[in-house]
């Protein structure tokens, strides 16, 4: 064996030229691949990490939709659907803070909404999550709020990013350019009574609340944050009417209803369908007093707002009212399929209708978003990996087959089939380790200058790859050793045809060849 | 043989000739026919108010229900929709004055700009089915058939709207033959698509003018989702016309 080793490296240096051409390109093919690698795997890292650190944690908890349901709504065909309420929220914390890998747990609520300063003309749009301010800046720390504070729990209150803060500047701005009028504000500040409106089961509403701070992205990992705003669970809440407790509350009269049973509408035409009504010209009851139109059984007094905080009170308080979402942060990544499929094997037991789903669920279009571009990437990388190993494949196969003559030569001195074949790969062996350690160093400086530099997402394009404003690669053991295998690999297989071709040529013929 | 060929040719000629008029005379005037849907609809000089009960029902989840008190006055192209219930929504309301539509929340005591194409409380209920409409001017008859619909011969006629101030482009009608009455409408998107169809299977008939007090709406892109309309209390008696304002809004929800 040592002699073969000896006799490979001899003959390496005697075609000392071919050898660090092969080489070379060898050295470029891992170089290429180690570098291709590191920015793919530090971008999934990435996305991986801004999600789960910034917005869903490691597994989401969800009512069931008949569209594709993420943290920021649900998709369906037709539009965007309502975000569906989870039930028996206590019960799925409960089991869920029970299982091992499970360290935290928060509820949110999500919808979309305008909103603008209080009597300012002037509104944009963003996405509301309605947060339980007491578990979820502890879970996630993706705020970093540069004017005000944090929201206080149980506190009605709005923490808006800088964003936002900016883009409805501008819309105050453009606001009164329309109108031919100054700005009445140009800028946005905290203690601002902030006036959002949304359209959700109570249909269109609007609802007041204070501007305690403005914040930005903690880690700049936070694709898609500048729309998100936090605001605390009971106003969202009255802004979607989930605690209006459906229609439970009047009574129906028989034909309010007997319609919506139809099952063949023809039948509904069976007779002549006009009721010869008298119409009352005199001024009835209710029209006694314009200014009482409600009837007298009904709570005139009490303020929406009221009666929706006296629901929740007698459900045991705001923690137990109505959330869209659970979302749990796990003590390790790898635990998601086990975590997701144990909540789930709960919830069918139950009987309770819900879903657990993993962080890519959660992060719904934009993990979609990243995904297609990362596969764009891979497809980039794995194809110029291709046109490396055709390269070196063919170089091979040529440096091989102008060795015929000493193959044959070596052959004709009494040198066997398995000798032959043995230094050859003793060769491939030597080459792709020696010039698959230089890739390596190389590859890895030059990953590590990247890192050092930090390559700018100078697109939106580029942010959603890099997950962030920039790019700072990192080579991983996996990447490293993968891509020497490769190459290796492709040397080895590349040795193999043109040694099976000599080797079948007469020992006397193949000394002959030039 | 020739002859035979020749009188059978001269009798198809003959019976086409005498066809044409016949169908001319059988076409009616759709245009017309559009206009009376329209005014049989239409309270004129007088106002109209009514309590509106609206249930939606959504499978999986609890029927919701909205009741609502409308105030009209067709002459001046005004209404006021006054939420009674659920609790929660009470005093919410709708005003329209002329082409602009606002929407009135209590709880913050601000009003918003909207439009008649809005739903009313989230249902498939729009403002626009509570109020007058207006097929003759928006909208032309491209073709029509005849057609039963339960006990009633009805005109099924395909209109397309003439402008792009309209909902939905394109419309199906169900008219009764014997009087200029809607049973039925299927609401269409630009591409096609059946996006609702409601049905008006009881109206409410006083001097000439029809109210319809009960309207099925039936989804057509979420299957399930249906949403009955009921009219109860109806009455033309005179309105004030501080009814018709941003400050009886305000005033009536305290």
């Amino acid at each position: 064996m040592f002699s073969i080793t000896r006799l490979a490296i001899r003959n390496l240096a005697q075609h000392r030229a071919k050898t660090i051409i092969v080489g070379s390109i060898i050295s470029l093919g891992v170089i290429v691949l180690i570098v291709g690698n590191s920015f793919m795997e530090t971008a999934r890292l990435g996305i991986e990490r801004a999600f789960i650190n910034n917005y869903t944690g490691h597994v989401m908890i969800t009512g069931l939709s008949r569209g594709d349901i993420s943290l920021f709504g649900v998709q369906s065909p037709g539009g965007v659907e309502e975000t569906p309420v989870l039930p028996s929220v206590a019960a799925i914390r409960e089991f869920s803070l029970g299982l091992d890998p499970v360290v935290q747990v928060t509820p949110q609520l999500t919808t979309f909404g305008q909103f603008g300063l209080d009597d300012v003309e002037g509104r944009t749009f963003g996405l509301l999550f309605g947060i339980d301010a007491e578990t979820y800046f502890d879970m996630f720390q993706s705020a970093r709020v540069v004017e005000g504070r944090l929201p206080e729990p149980g506190e009605r209150a709005m923490l808006m990013s800088v964003q936002r803060a900016e883009a409805l500047v501008e819309a105050i701005a453009r606001r009164a350019e329309r109108d031919g009028v100054e700005p009445e504000r140009g800028d946005v500040r905290v203690g601002d009574r902030i006036a959002i409106s949304s359209f959700g089961a109570g249909g269109f509403r609007i609802r007041l609340v204070p501007l305690v701070g403005i914040y930005e992205p903690t880690s700049g990992e936070a694709v898609g944050s500048e729309f998100i705003n936090f605001v605390d669970a009971e106003t969202i809440r009255s802004l979607t009417g989930l605690s209006t407790g459906a229609g439970s509350e009047i009574v129906l009269r028989d034909e309010e209803r007997t319609l919506l049973d139809a099952e063949d509408f023809d039948l509904l035409f069976a007779d002549d369908g006009f009721d010869d009504f008298v119409f009352d010209d005199d001024p009835g009851e209710f029209r006694e007093d314009w200014d009482a139109i409600f009837d007298d059984d009904q709570e005139a007094d009490a303020e929406p707002a009221e009666i929706a905080d006296a629901a929740l009170a007698a459900a045991g308080g705001a923690d137990s009212g109505p959330w869209n979402f659970l979302l749990l942060r796990l003590d390790r990544t790898a635990a998601v399929p086990a975590v997701v499929s144990r909540i789930n094997a709960f919830l069918e037991d139950e009987g309770i209708a819900a879903r657990a789903w993993d962080w890519e669920q959660a992060a719904g279009p934009f993990a979609t978003t990243a995904d297609i571009v990362r596969i764009v990437f891979n497809v980039a990388i794995i194809i110029v990996g291709v046109v490396a190993a055709i390269v070196i494949m063919n170089t091979l196969v040529i440096s091989v087959m102008e060795r015929t003559a000493e193959i044959g030569t070596m052959r004709a001195l009494g040198a066997g089939k398995v000798f032959v074949w043995r230094l050859f790969f003793t060769e491939s062996l030597v080459i792709t380790g020696v010039f698959g350690l230089i890739g390596m160093g190389l590859g890895s400086l030059i990953t590590g200058v990247l890192y050092l530099i930090g390559i700018p997402a100078t697109s939106t394009f580029l942010e959603v790859l890099f997950a962030g404003p920039e790019l700072r690669p990192v080579v991983s053991w996996v990447s490293l050793l993968g891509s020497v295998g490769i190459v290796a690999s492709v040397a080895i297989l590349a040795h193999i045809y043109p040694v099976m071709v000599a080797l079948r040529v007469q020992p006397v013929r193949a000394m002959k060849v030039d | 043989m020739f002859f035979h060929r020749t009188a059978r040719r001269a009798s198809v000629v003959l019976g086409l000739l005498f066809l044409v008029p016949v169908l001319g005379a059988d076409t009616p005037d759709f245009d017309t026919m559009l206009r009376e849907v329209d005014q049989l609809g239409q309270f004129g000089d007088r106002d109209f108010s009514g309590v509106y009960t609206i249930v939606s029902q959504v499978p999986g989840q609890d029927d919701s229900v909205t009741q609502a008190r409308l105030f009209r006055r067709d002459r001046s192209d005004q209404f006021v929709l006054i939420i009674l219930q659920p609790q929660i929504q009470r005093g919410q309301g709708y005003l329209q004055t002329g082409d602009t539509v606002y929407f009135y929340d209590p709880e913050s005591r601000r009003f918003e700009r909207t439009t008649l194409r809005d739903s009313i409380q989230g249902t498939d209920a729009q403002n626009r089915d509570l109020v007058r409409g207006n097929l003759s001017q928006d909208y032309r008859v491209t073709d029509w058939e005849l057609g039963r619909l339960g006990s009633f011969d009805t005109y099924i006629l395909d209109l397309e709207a003439t402008g792009t101030g309209v909902d939905y482009d394109r419309i199906r009608l169900w008219v009764r033959t014997d009087r200029p009455v809607v049973l039925r409408e299927e609401n269409y998107s630009v591409s096609g698509r059946l996006l609702r169809t409601l049905l008006f299977p009881r109206y409410a008939n006083v001097g000439g003018q029809a109210v319809p007090t009960q309207i099925l709406i039936v989804d057509g892109i979420n299957d399930g989702e249906r949403t009955q309309i009921t009219l109860r209390d109806p009455s033309v008696a005179p309105i004030p016309d501080g009814v018709f304002t941003r400050d009886y809004l305000e005033r009536v929800s305290r």
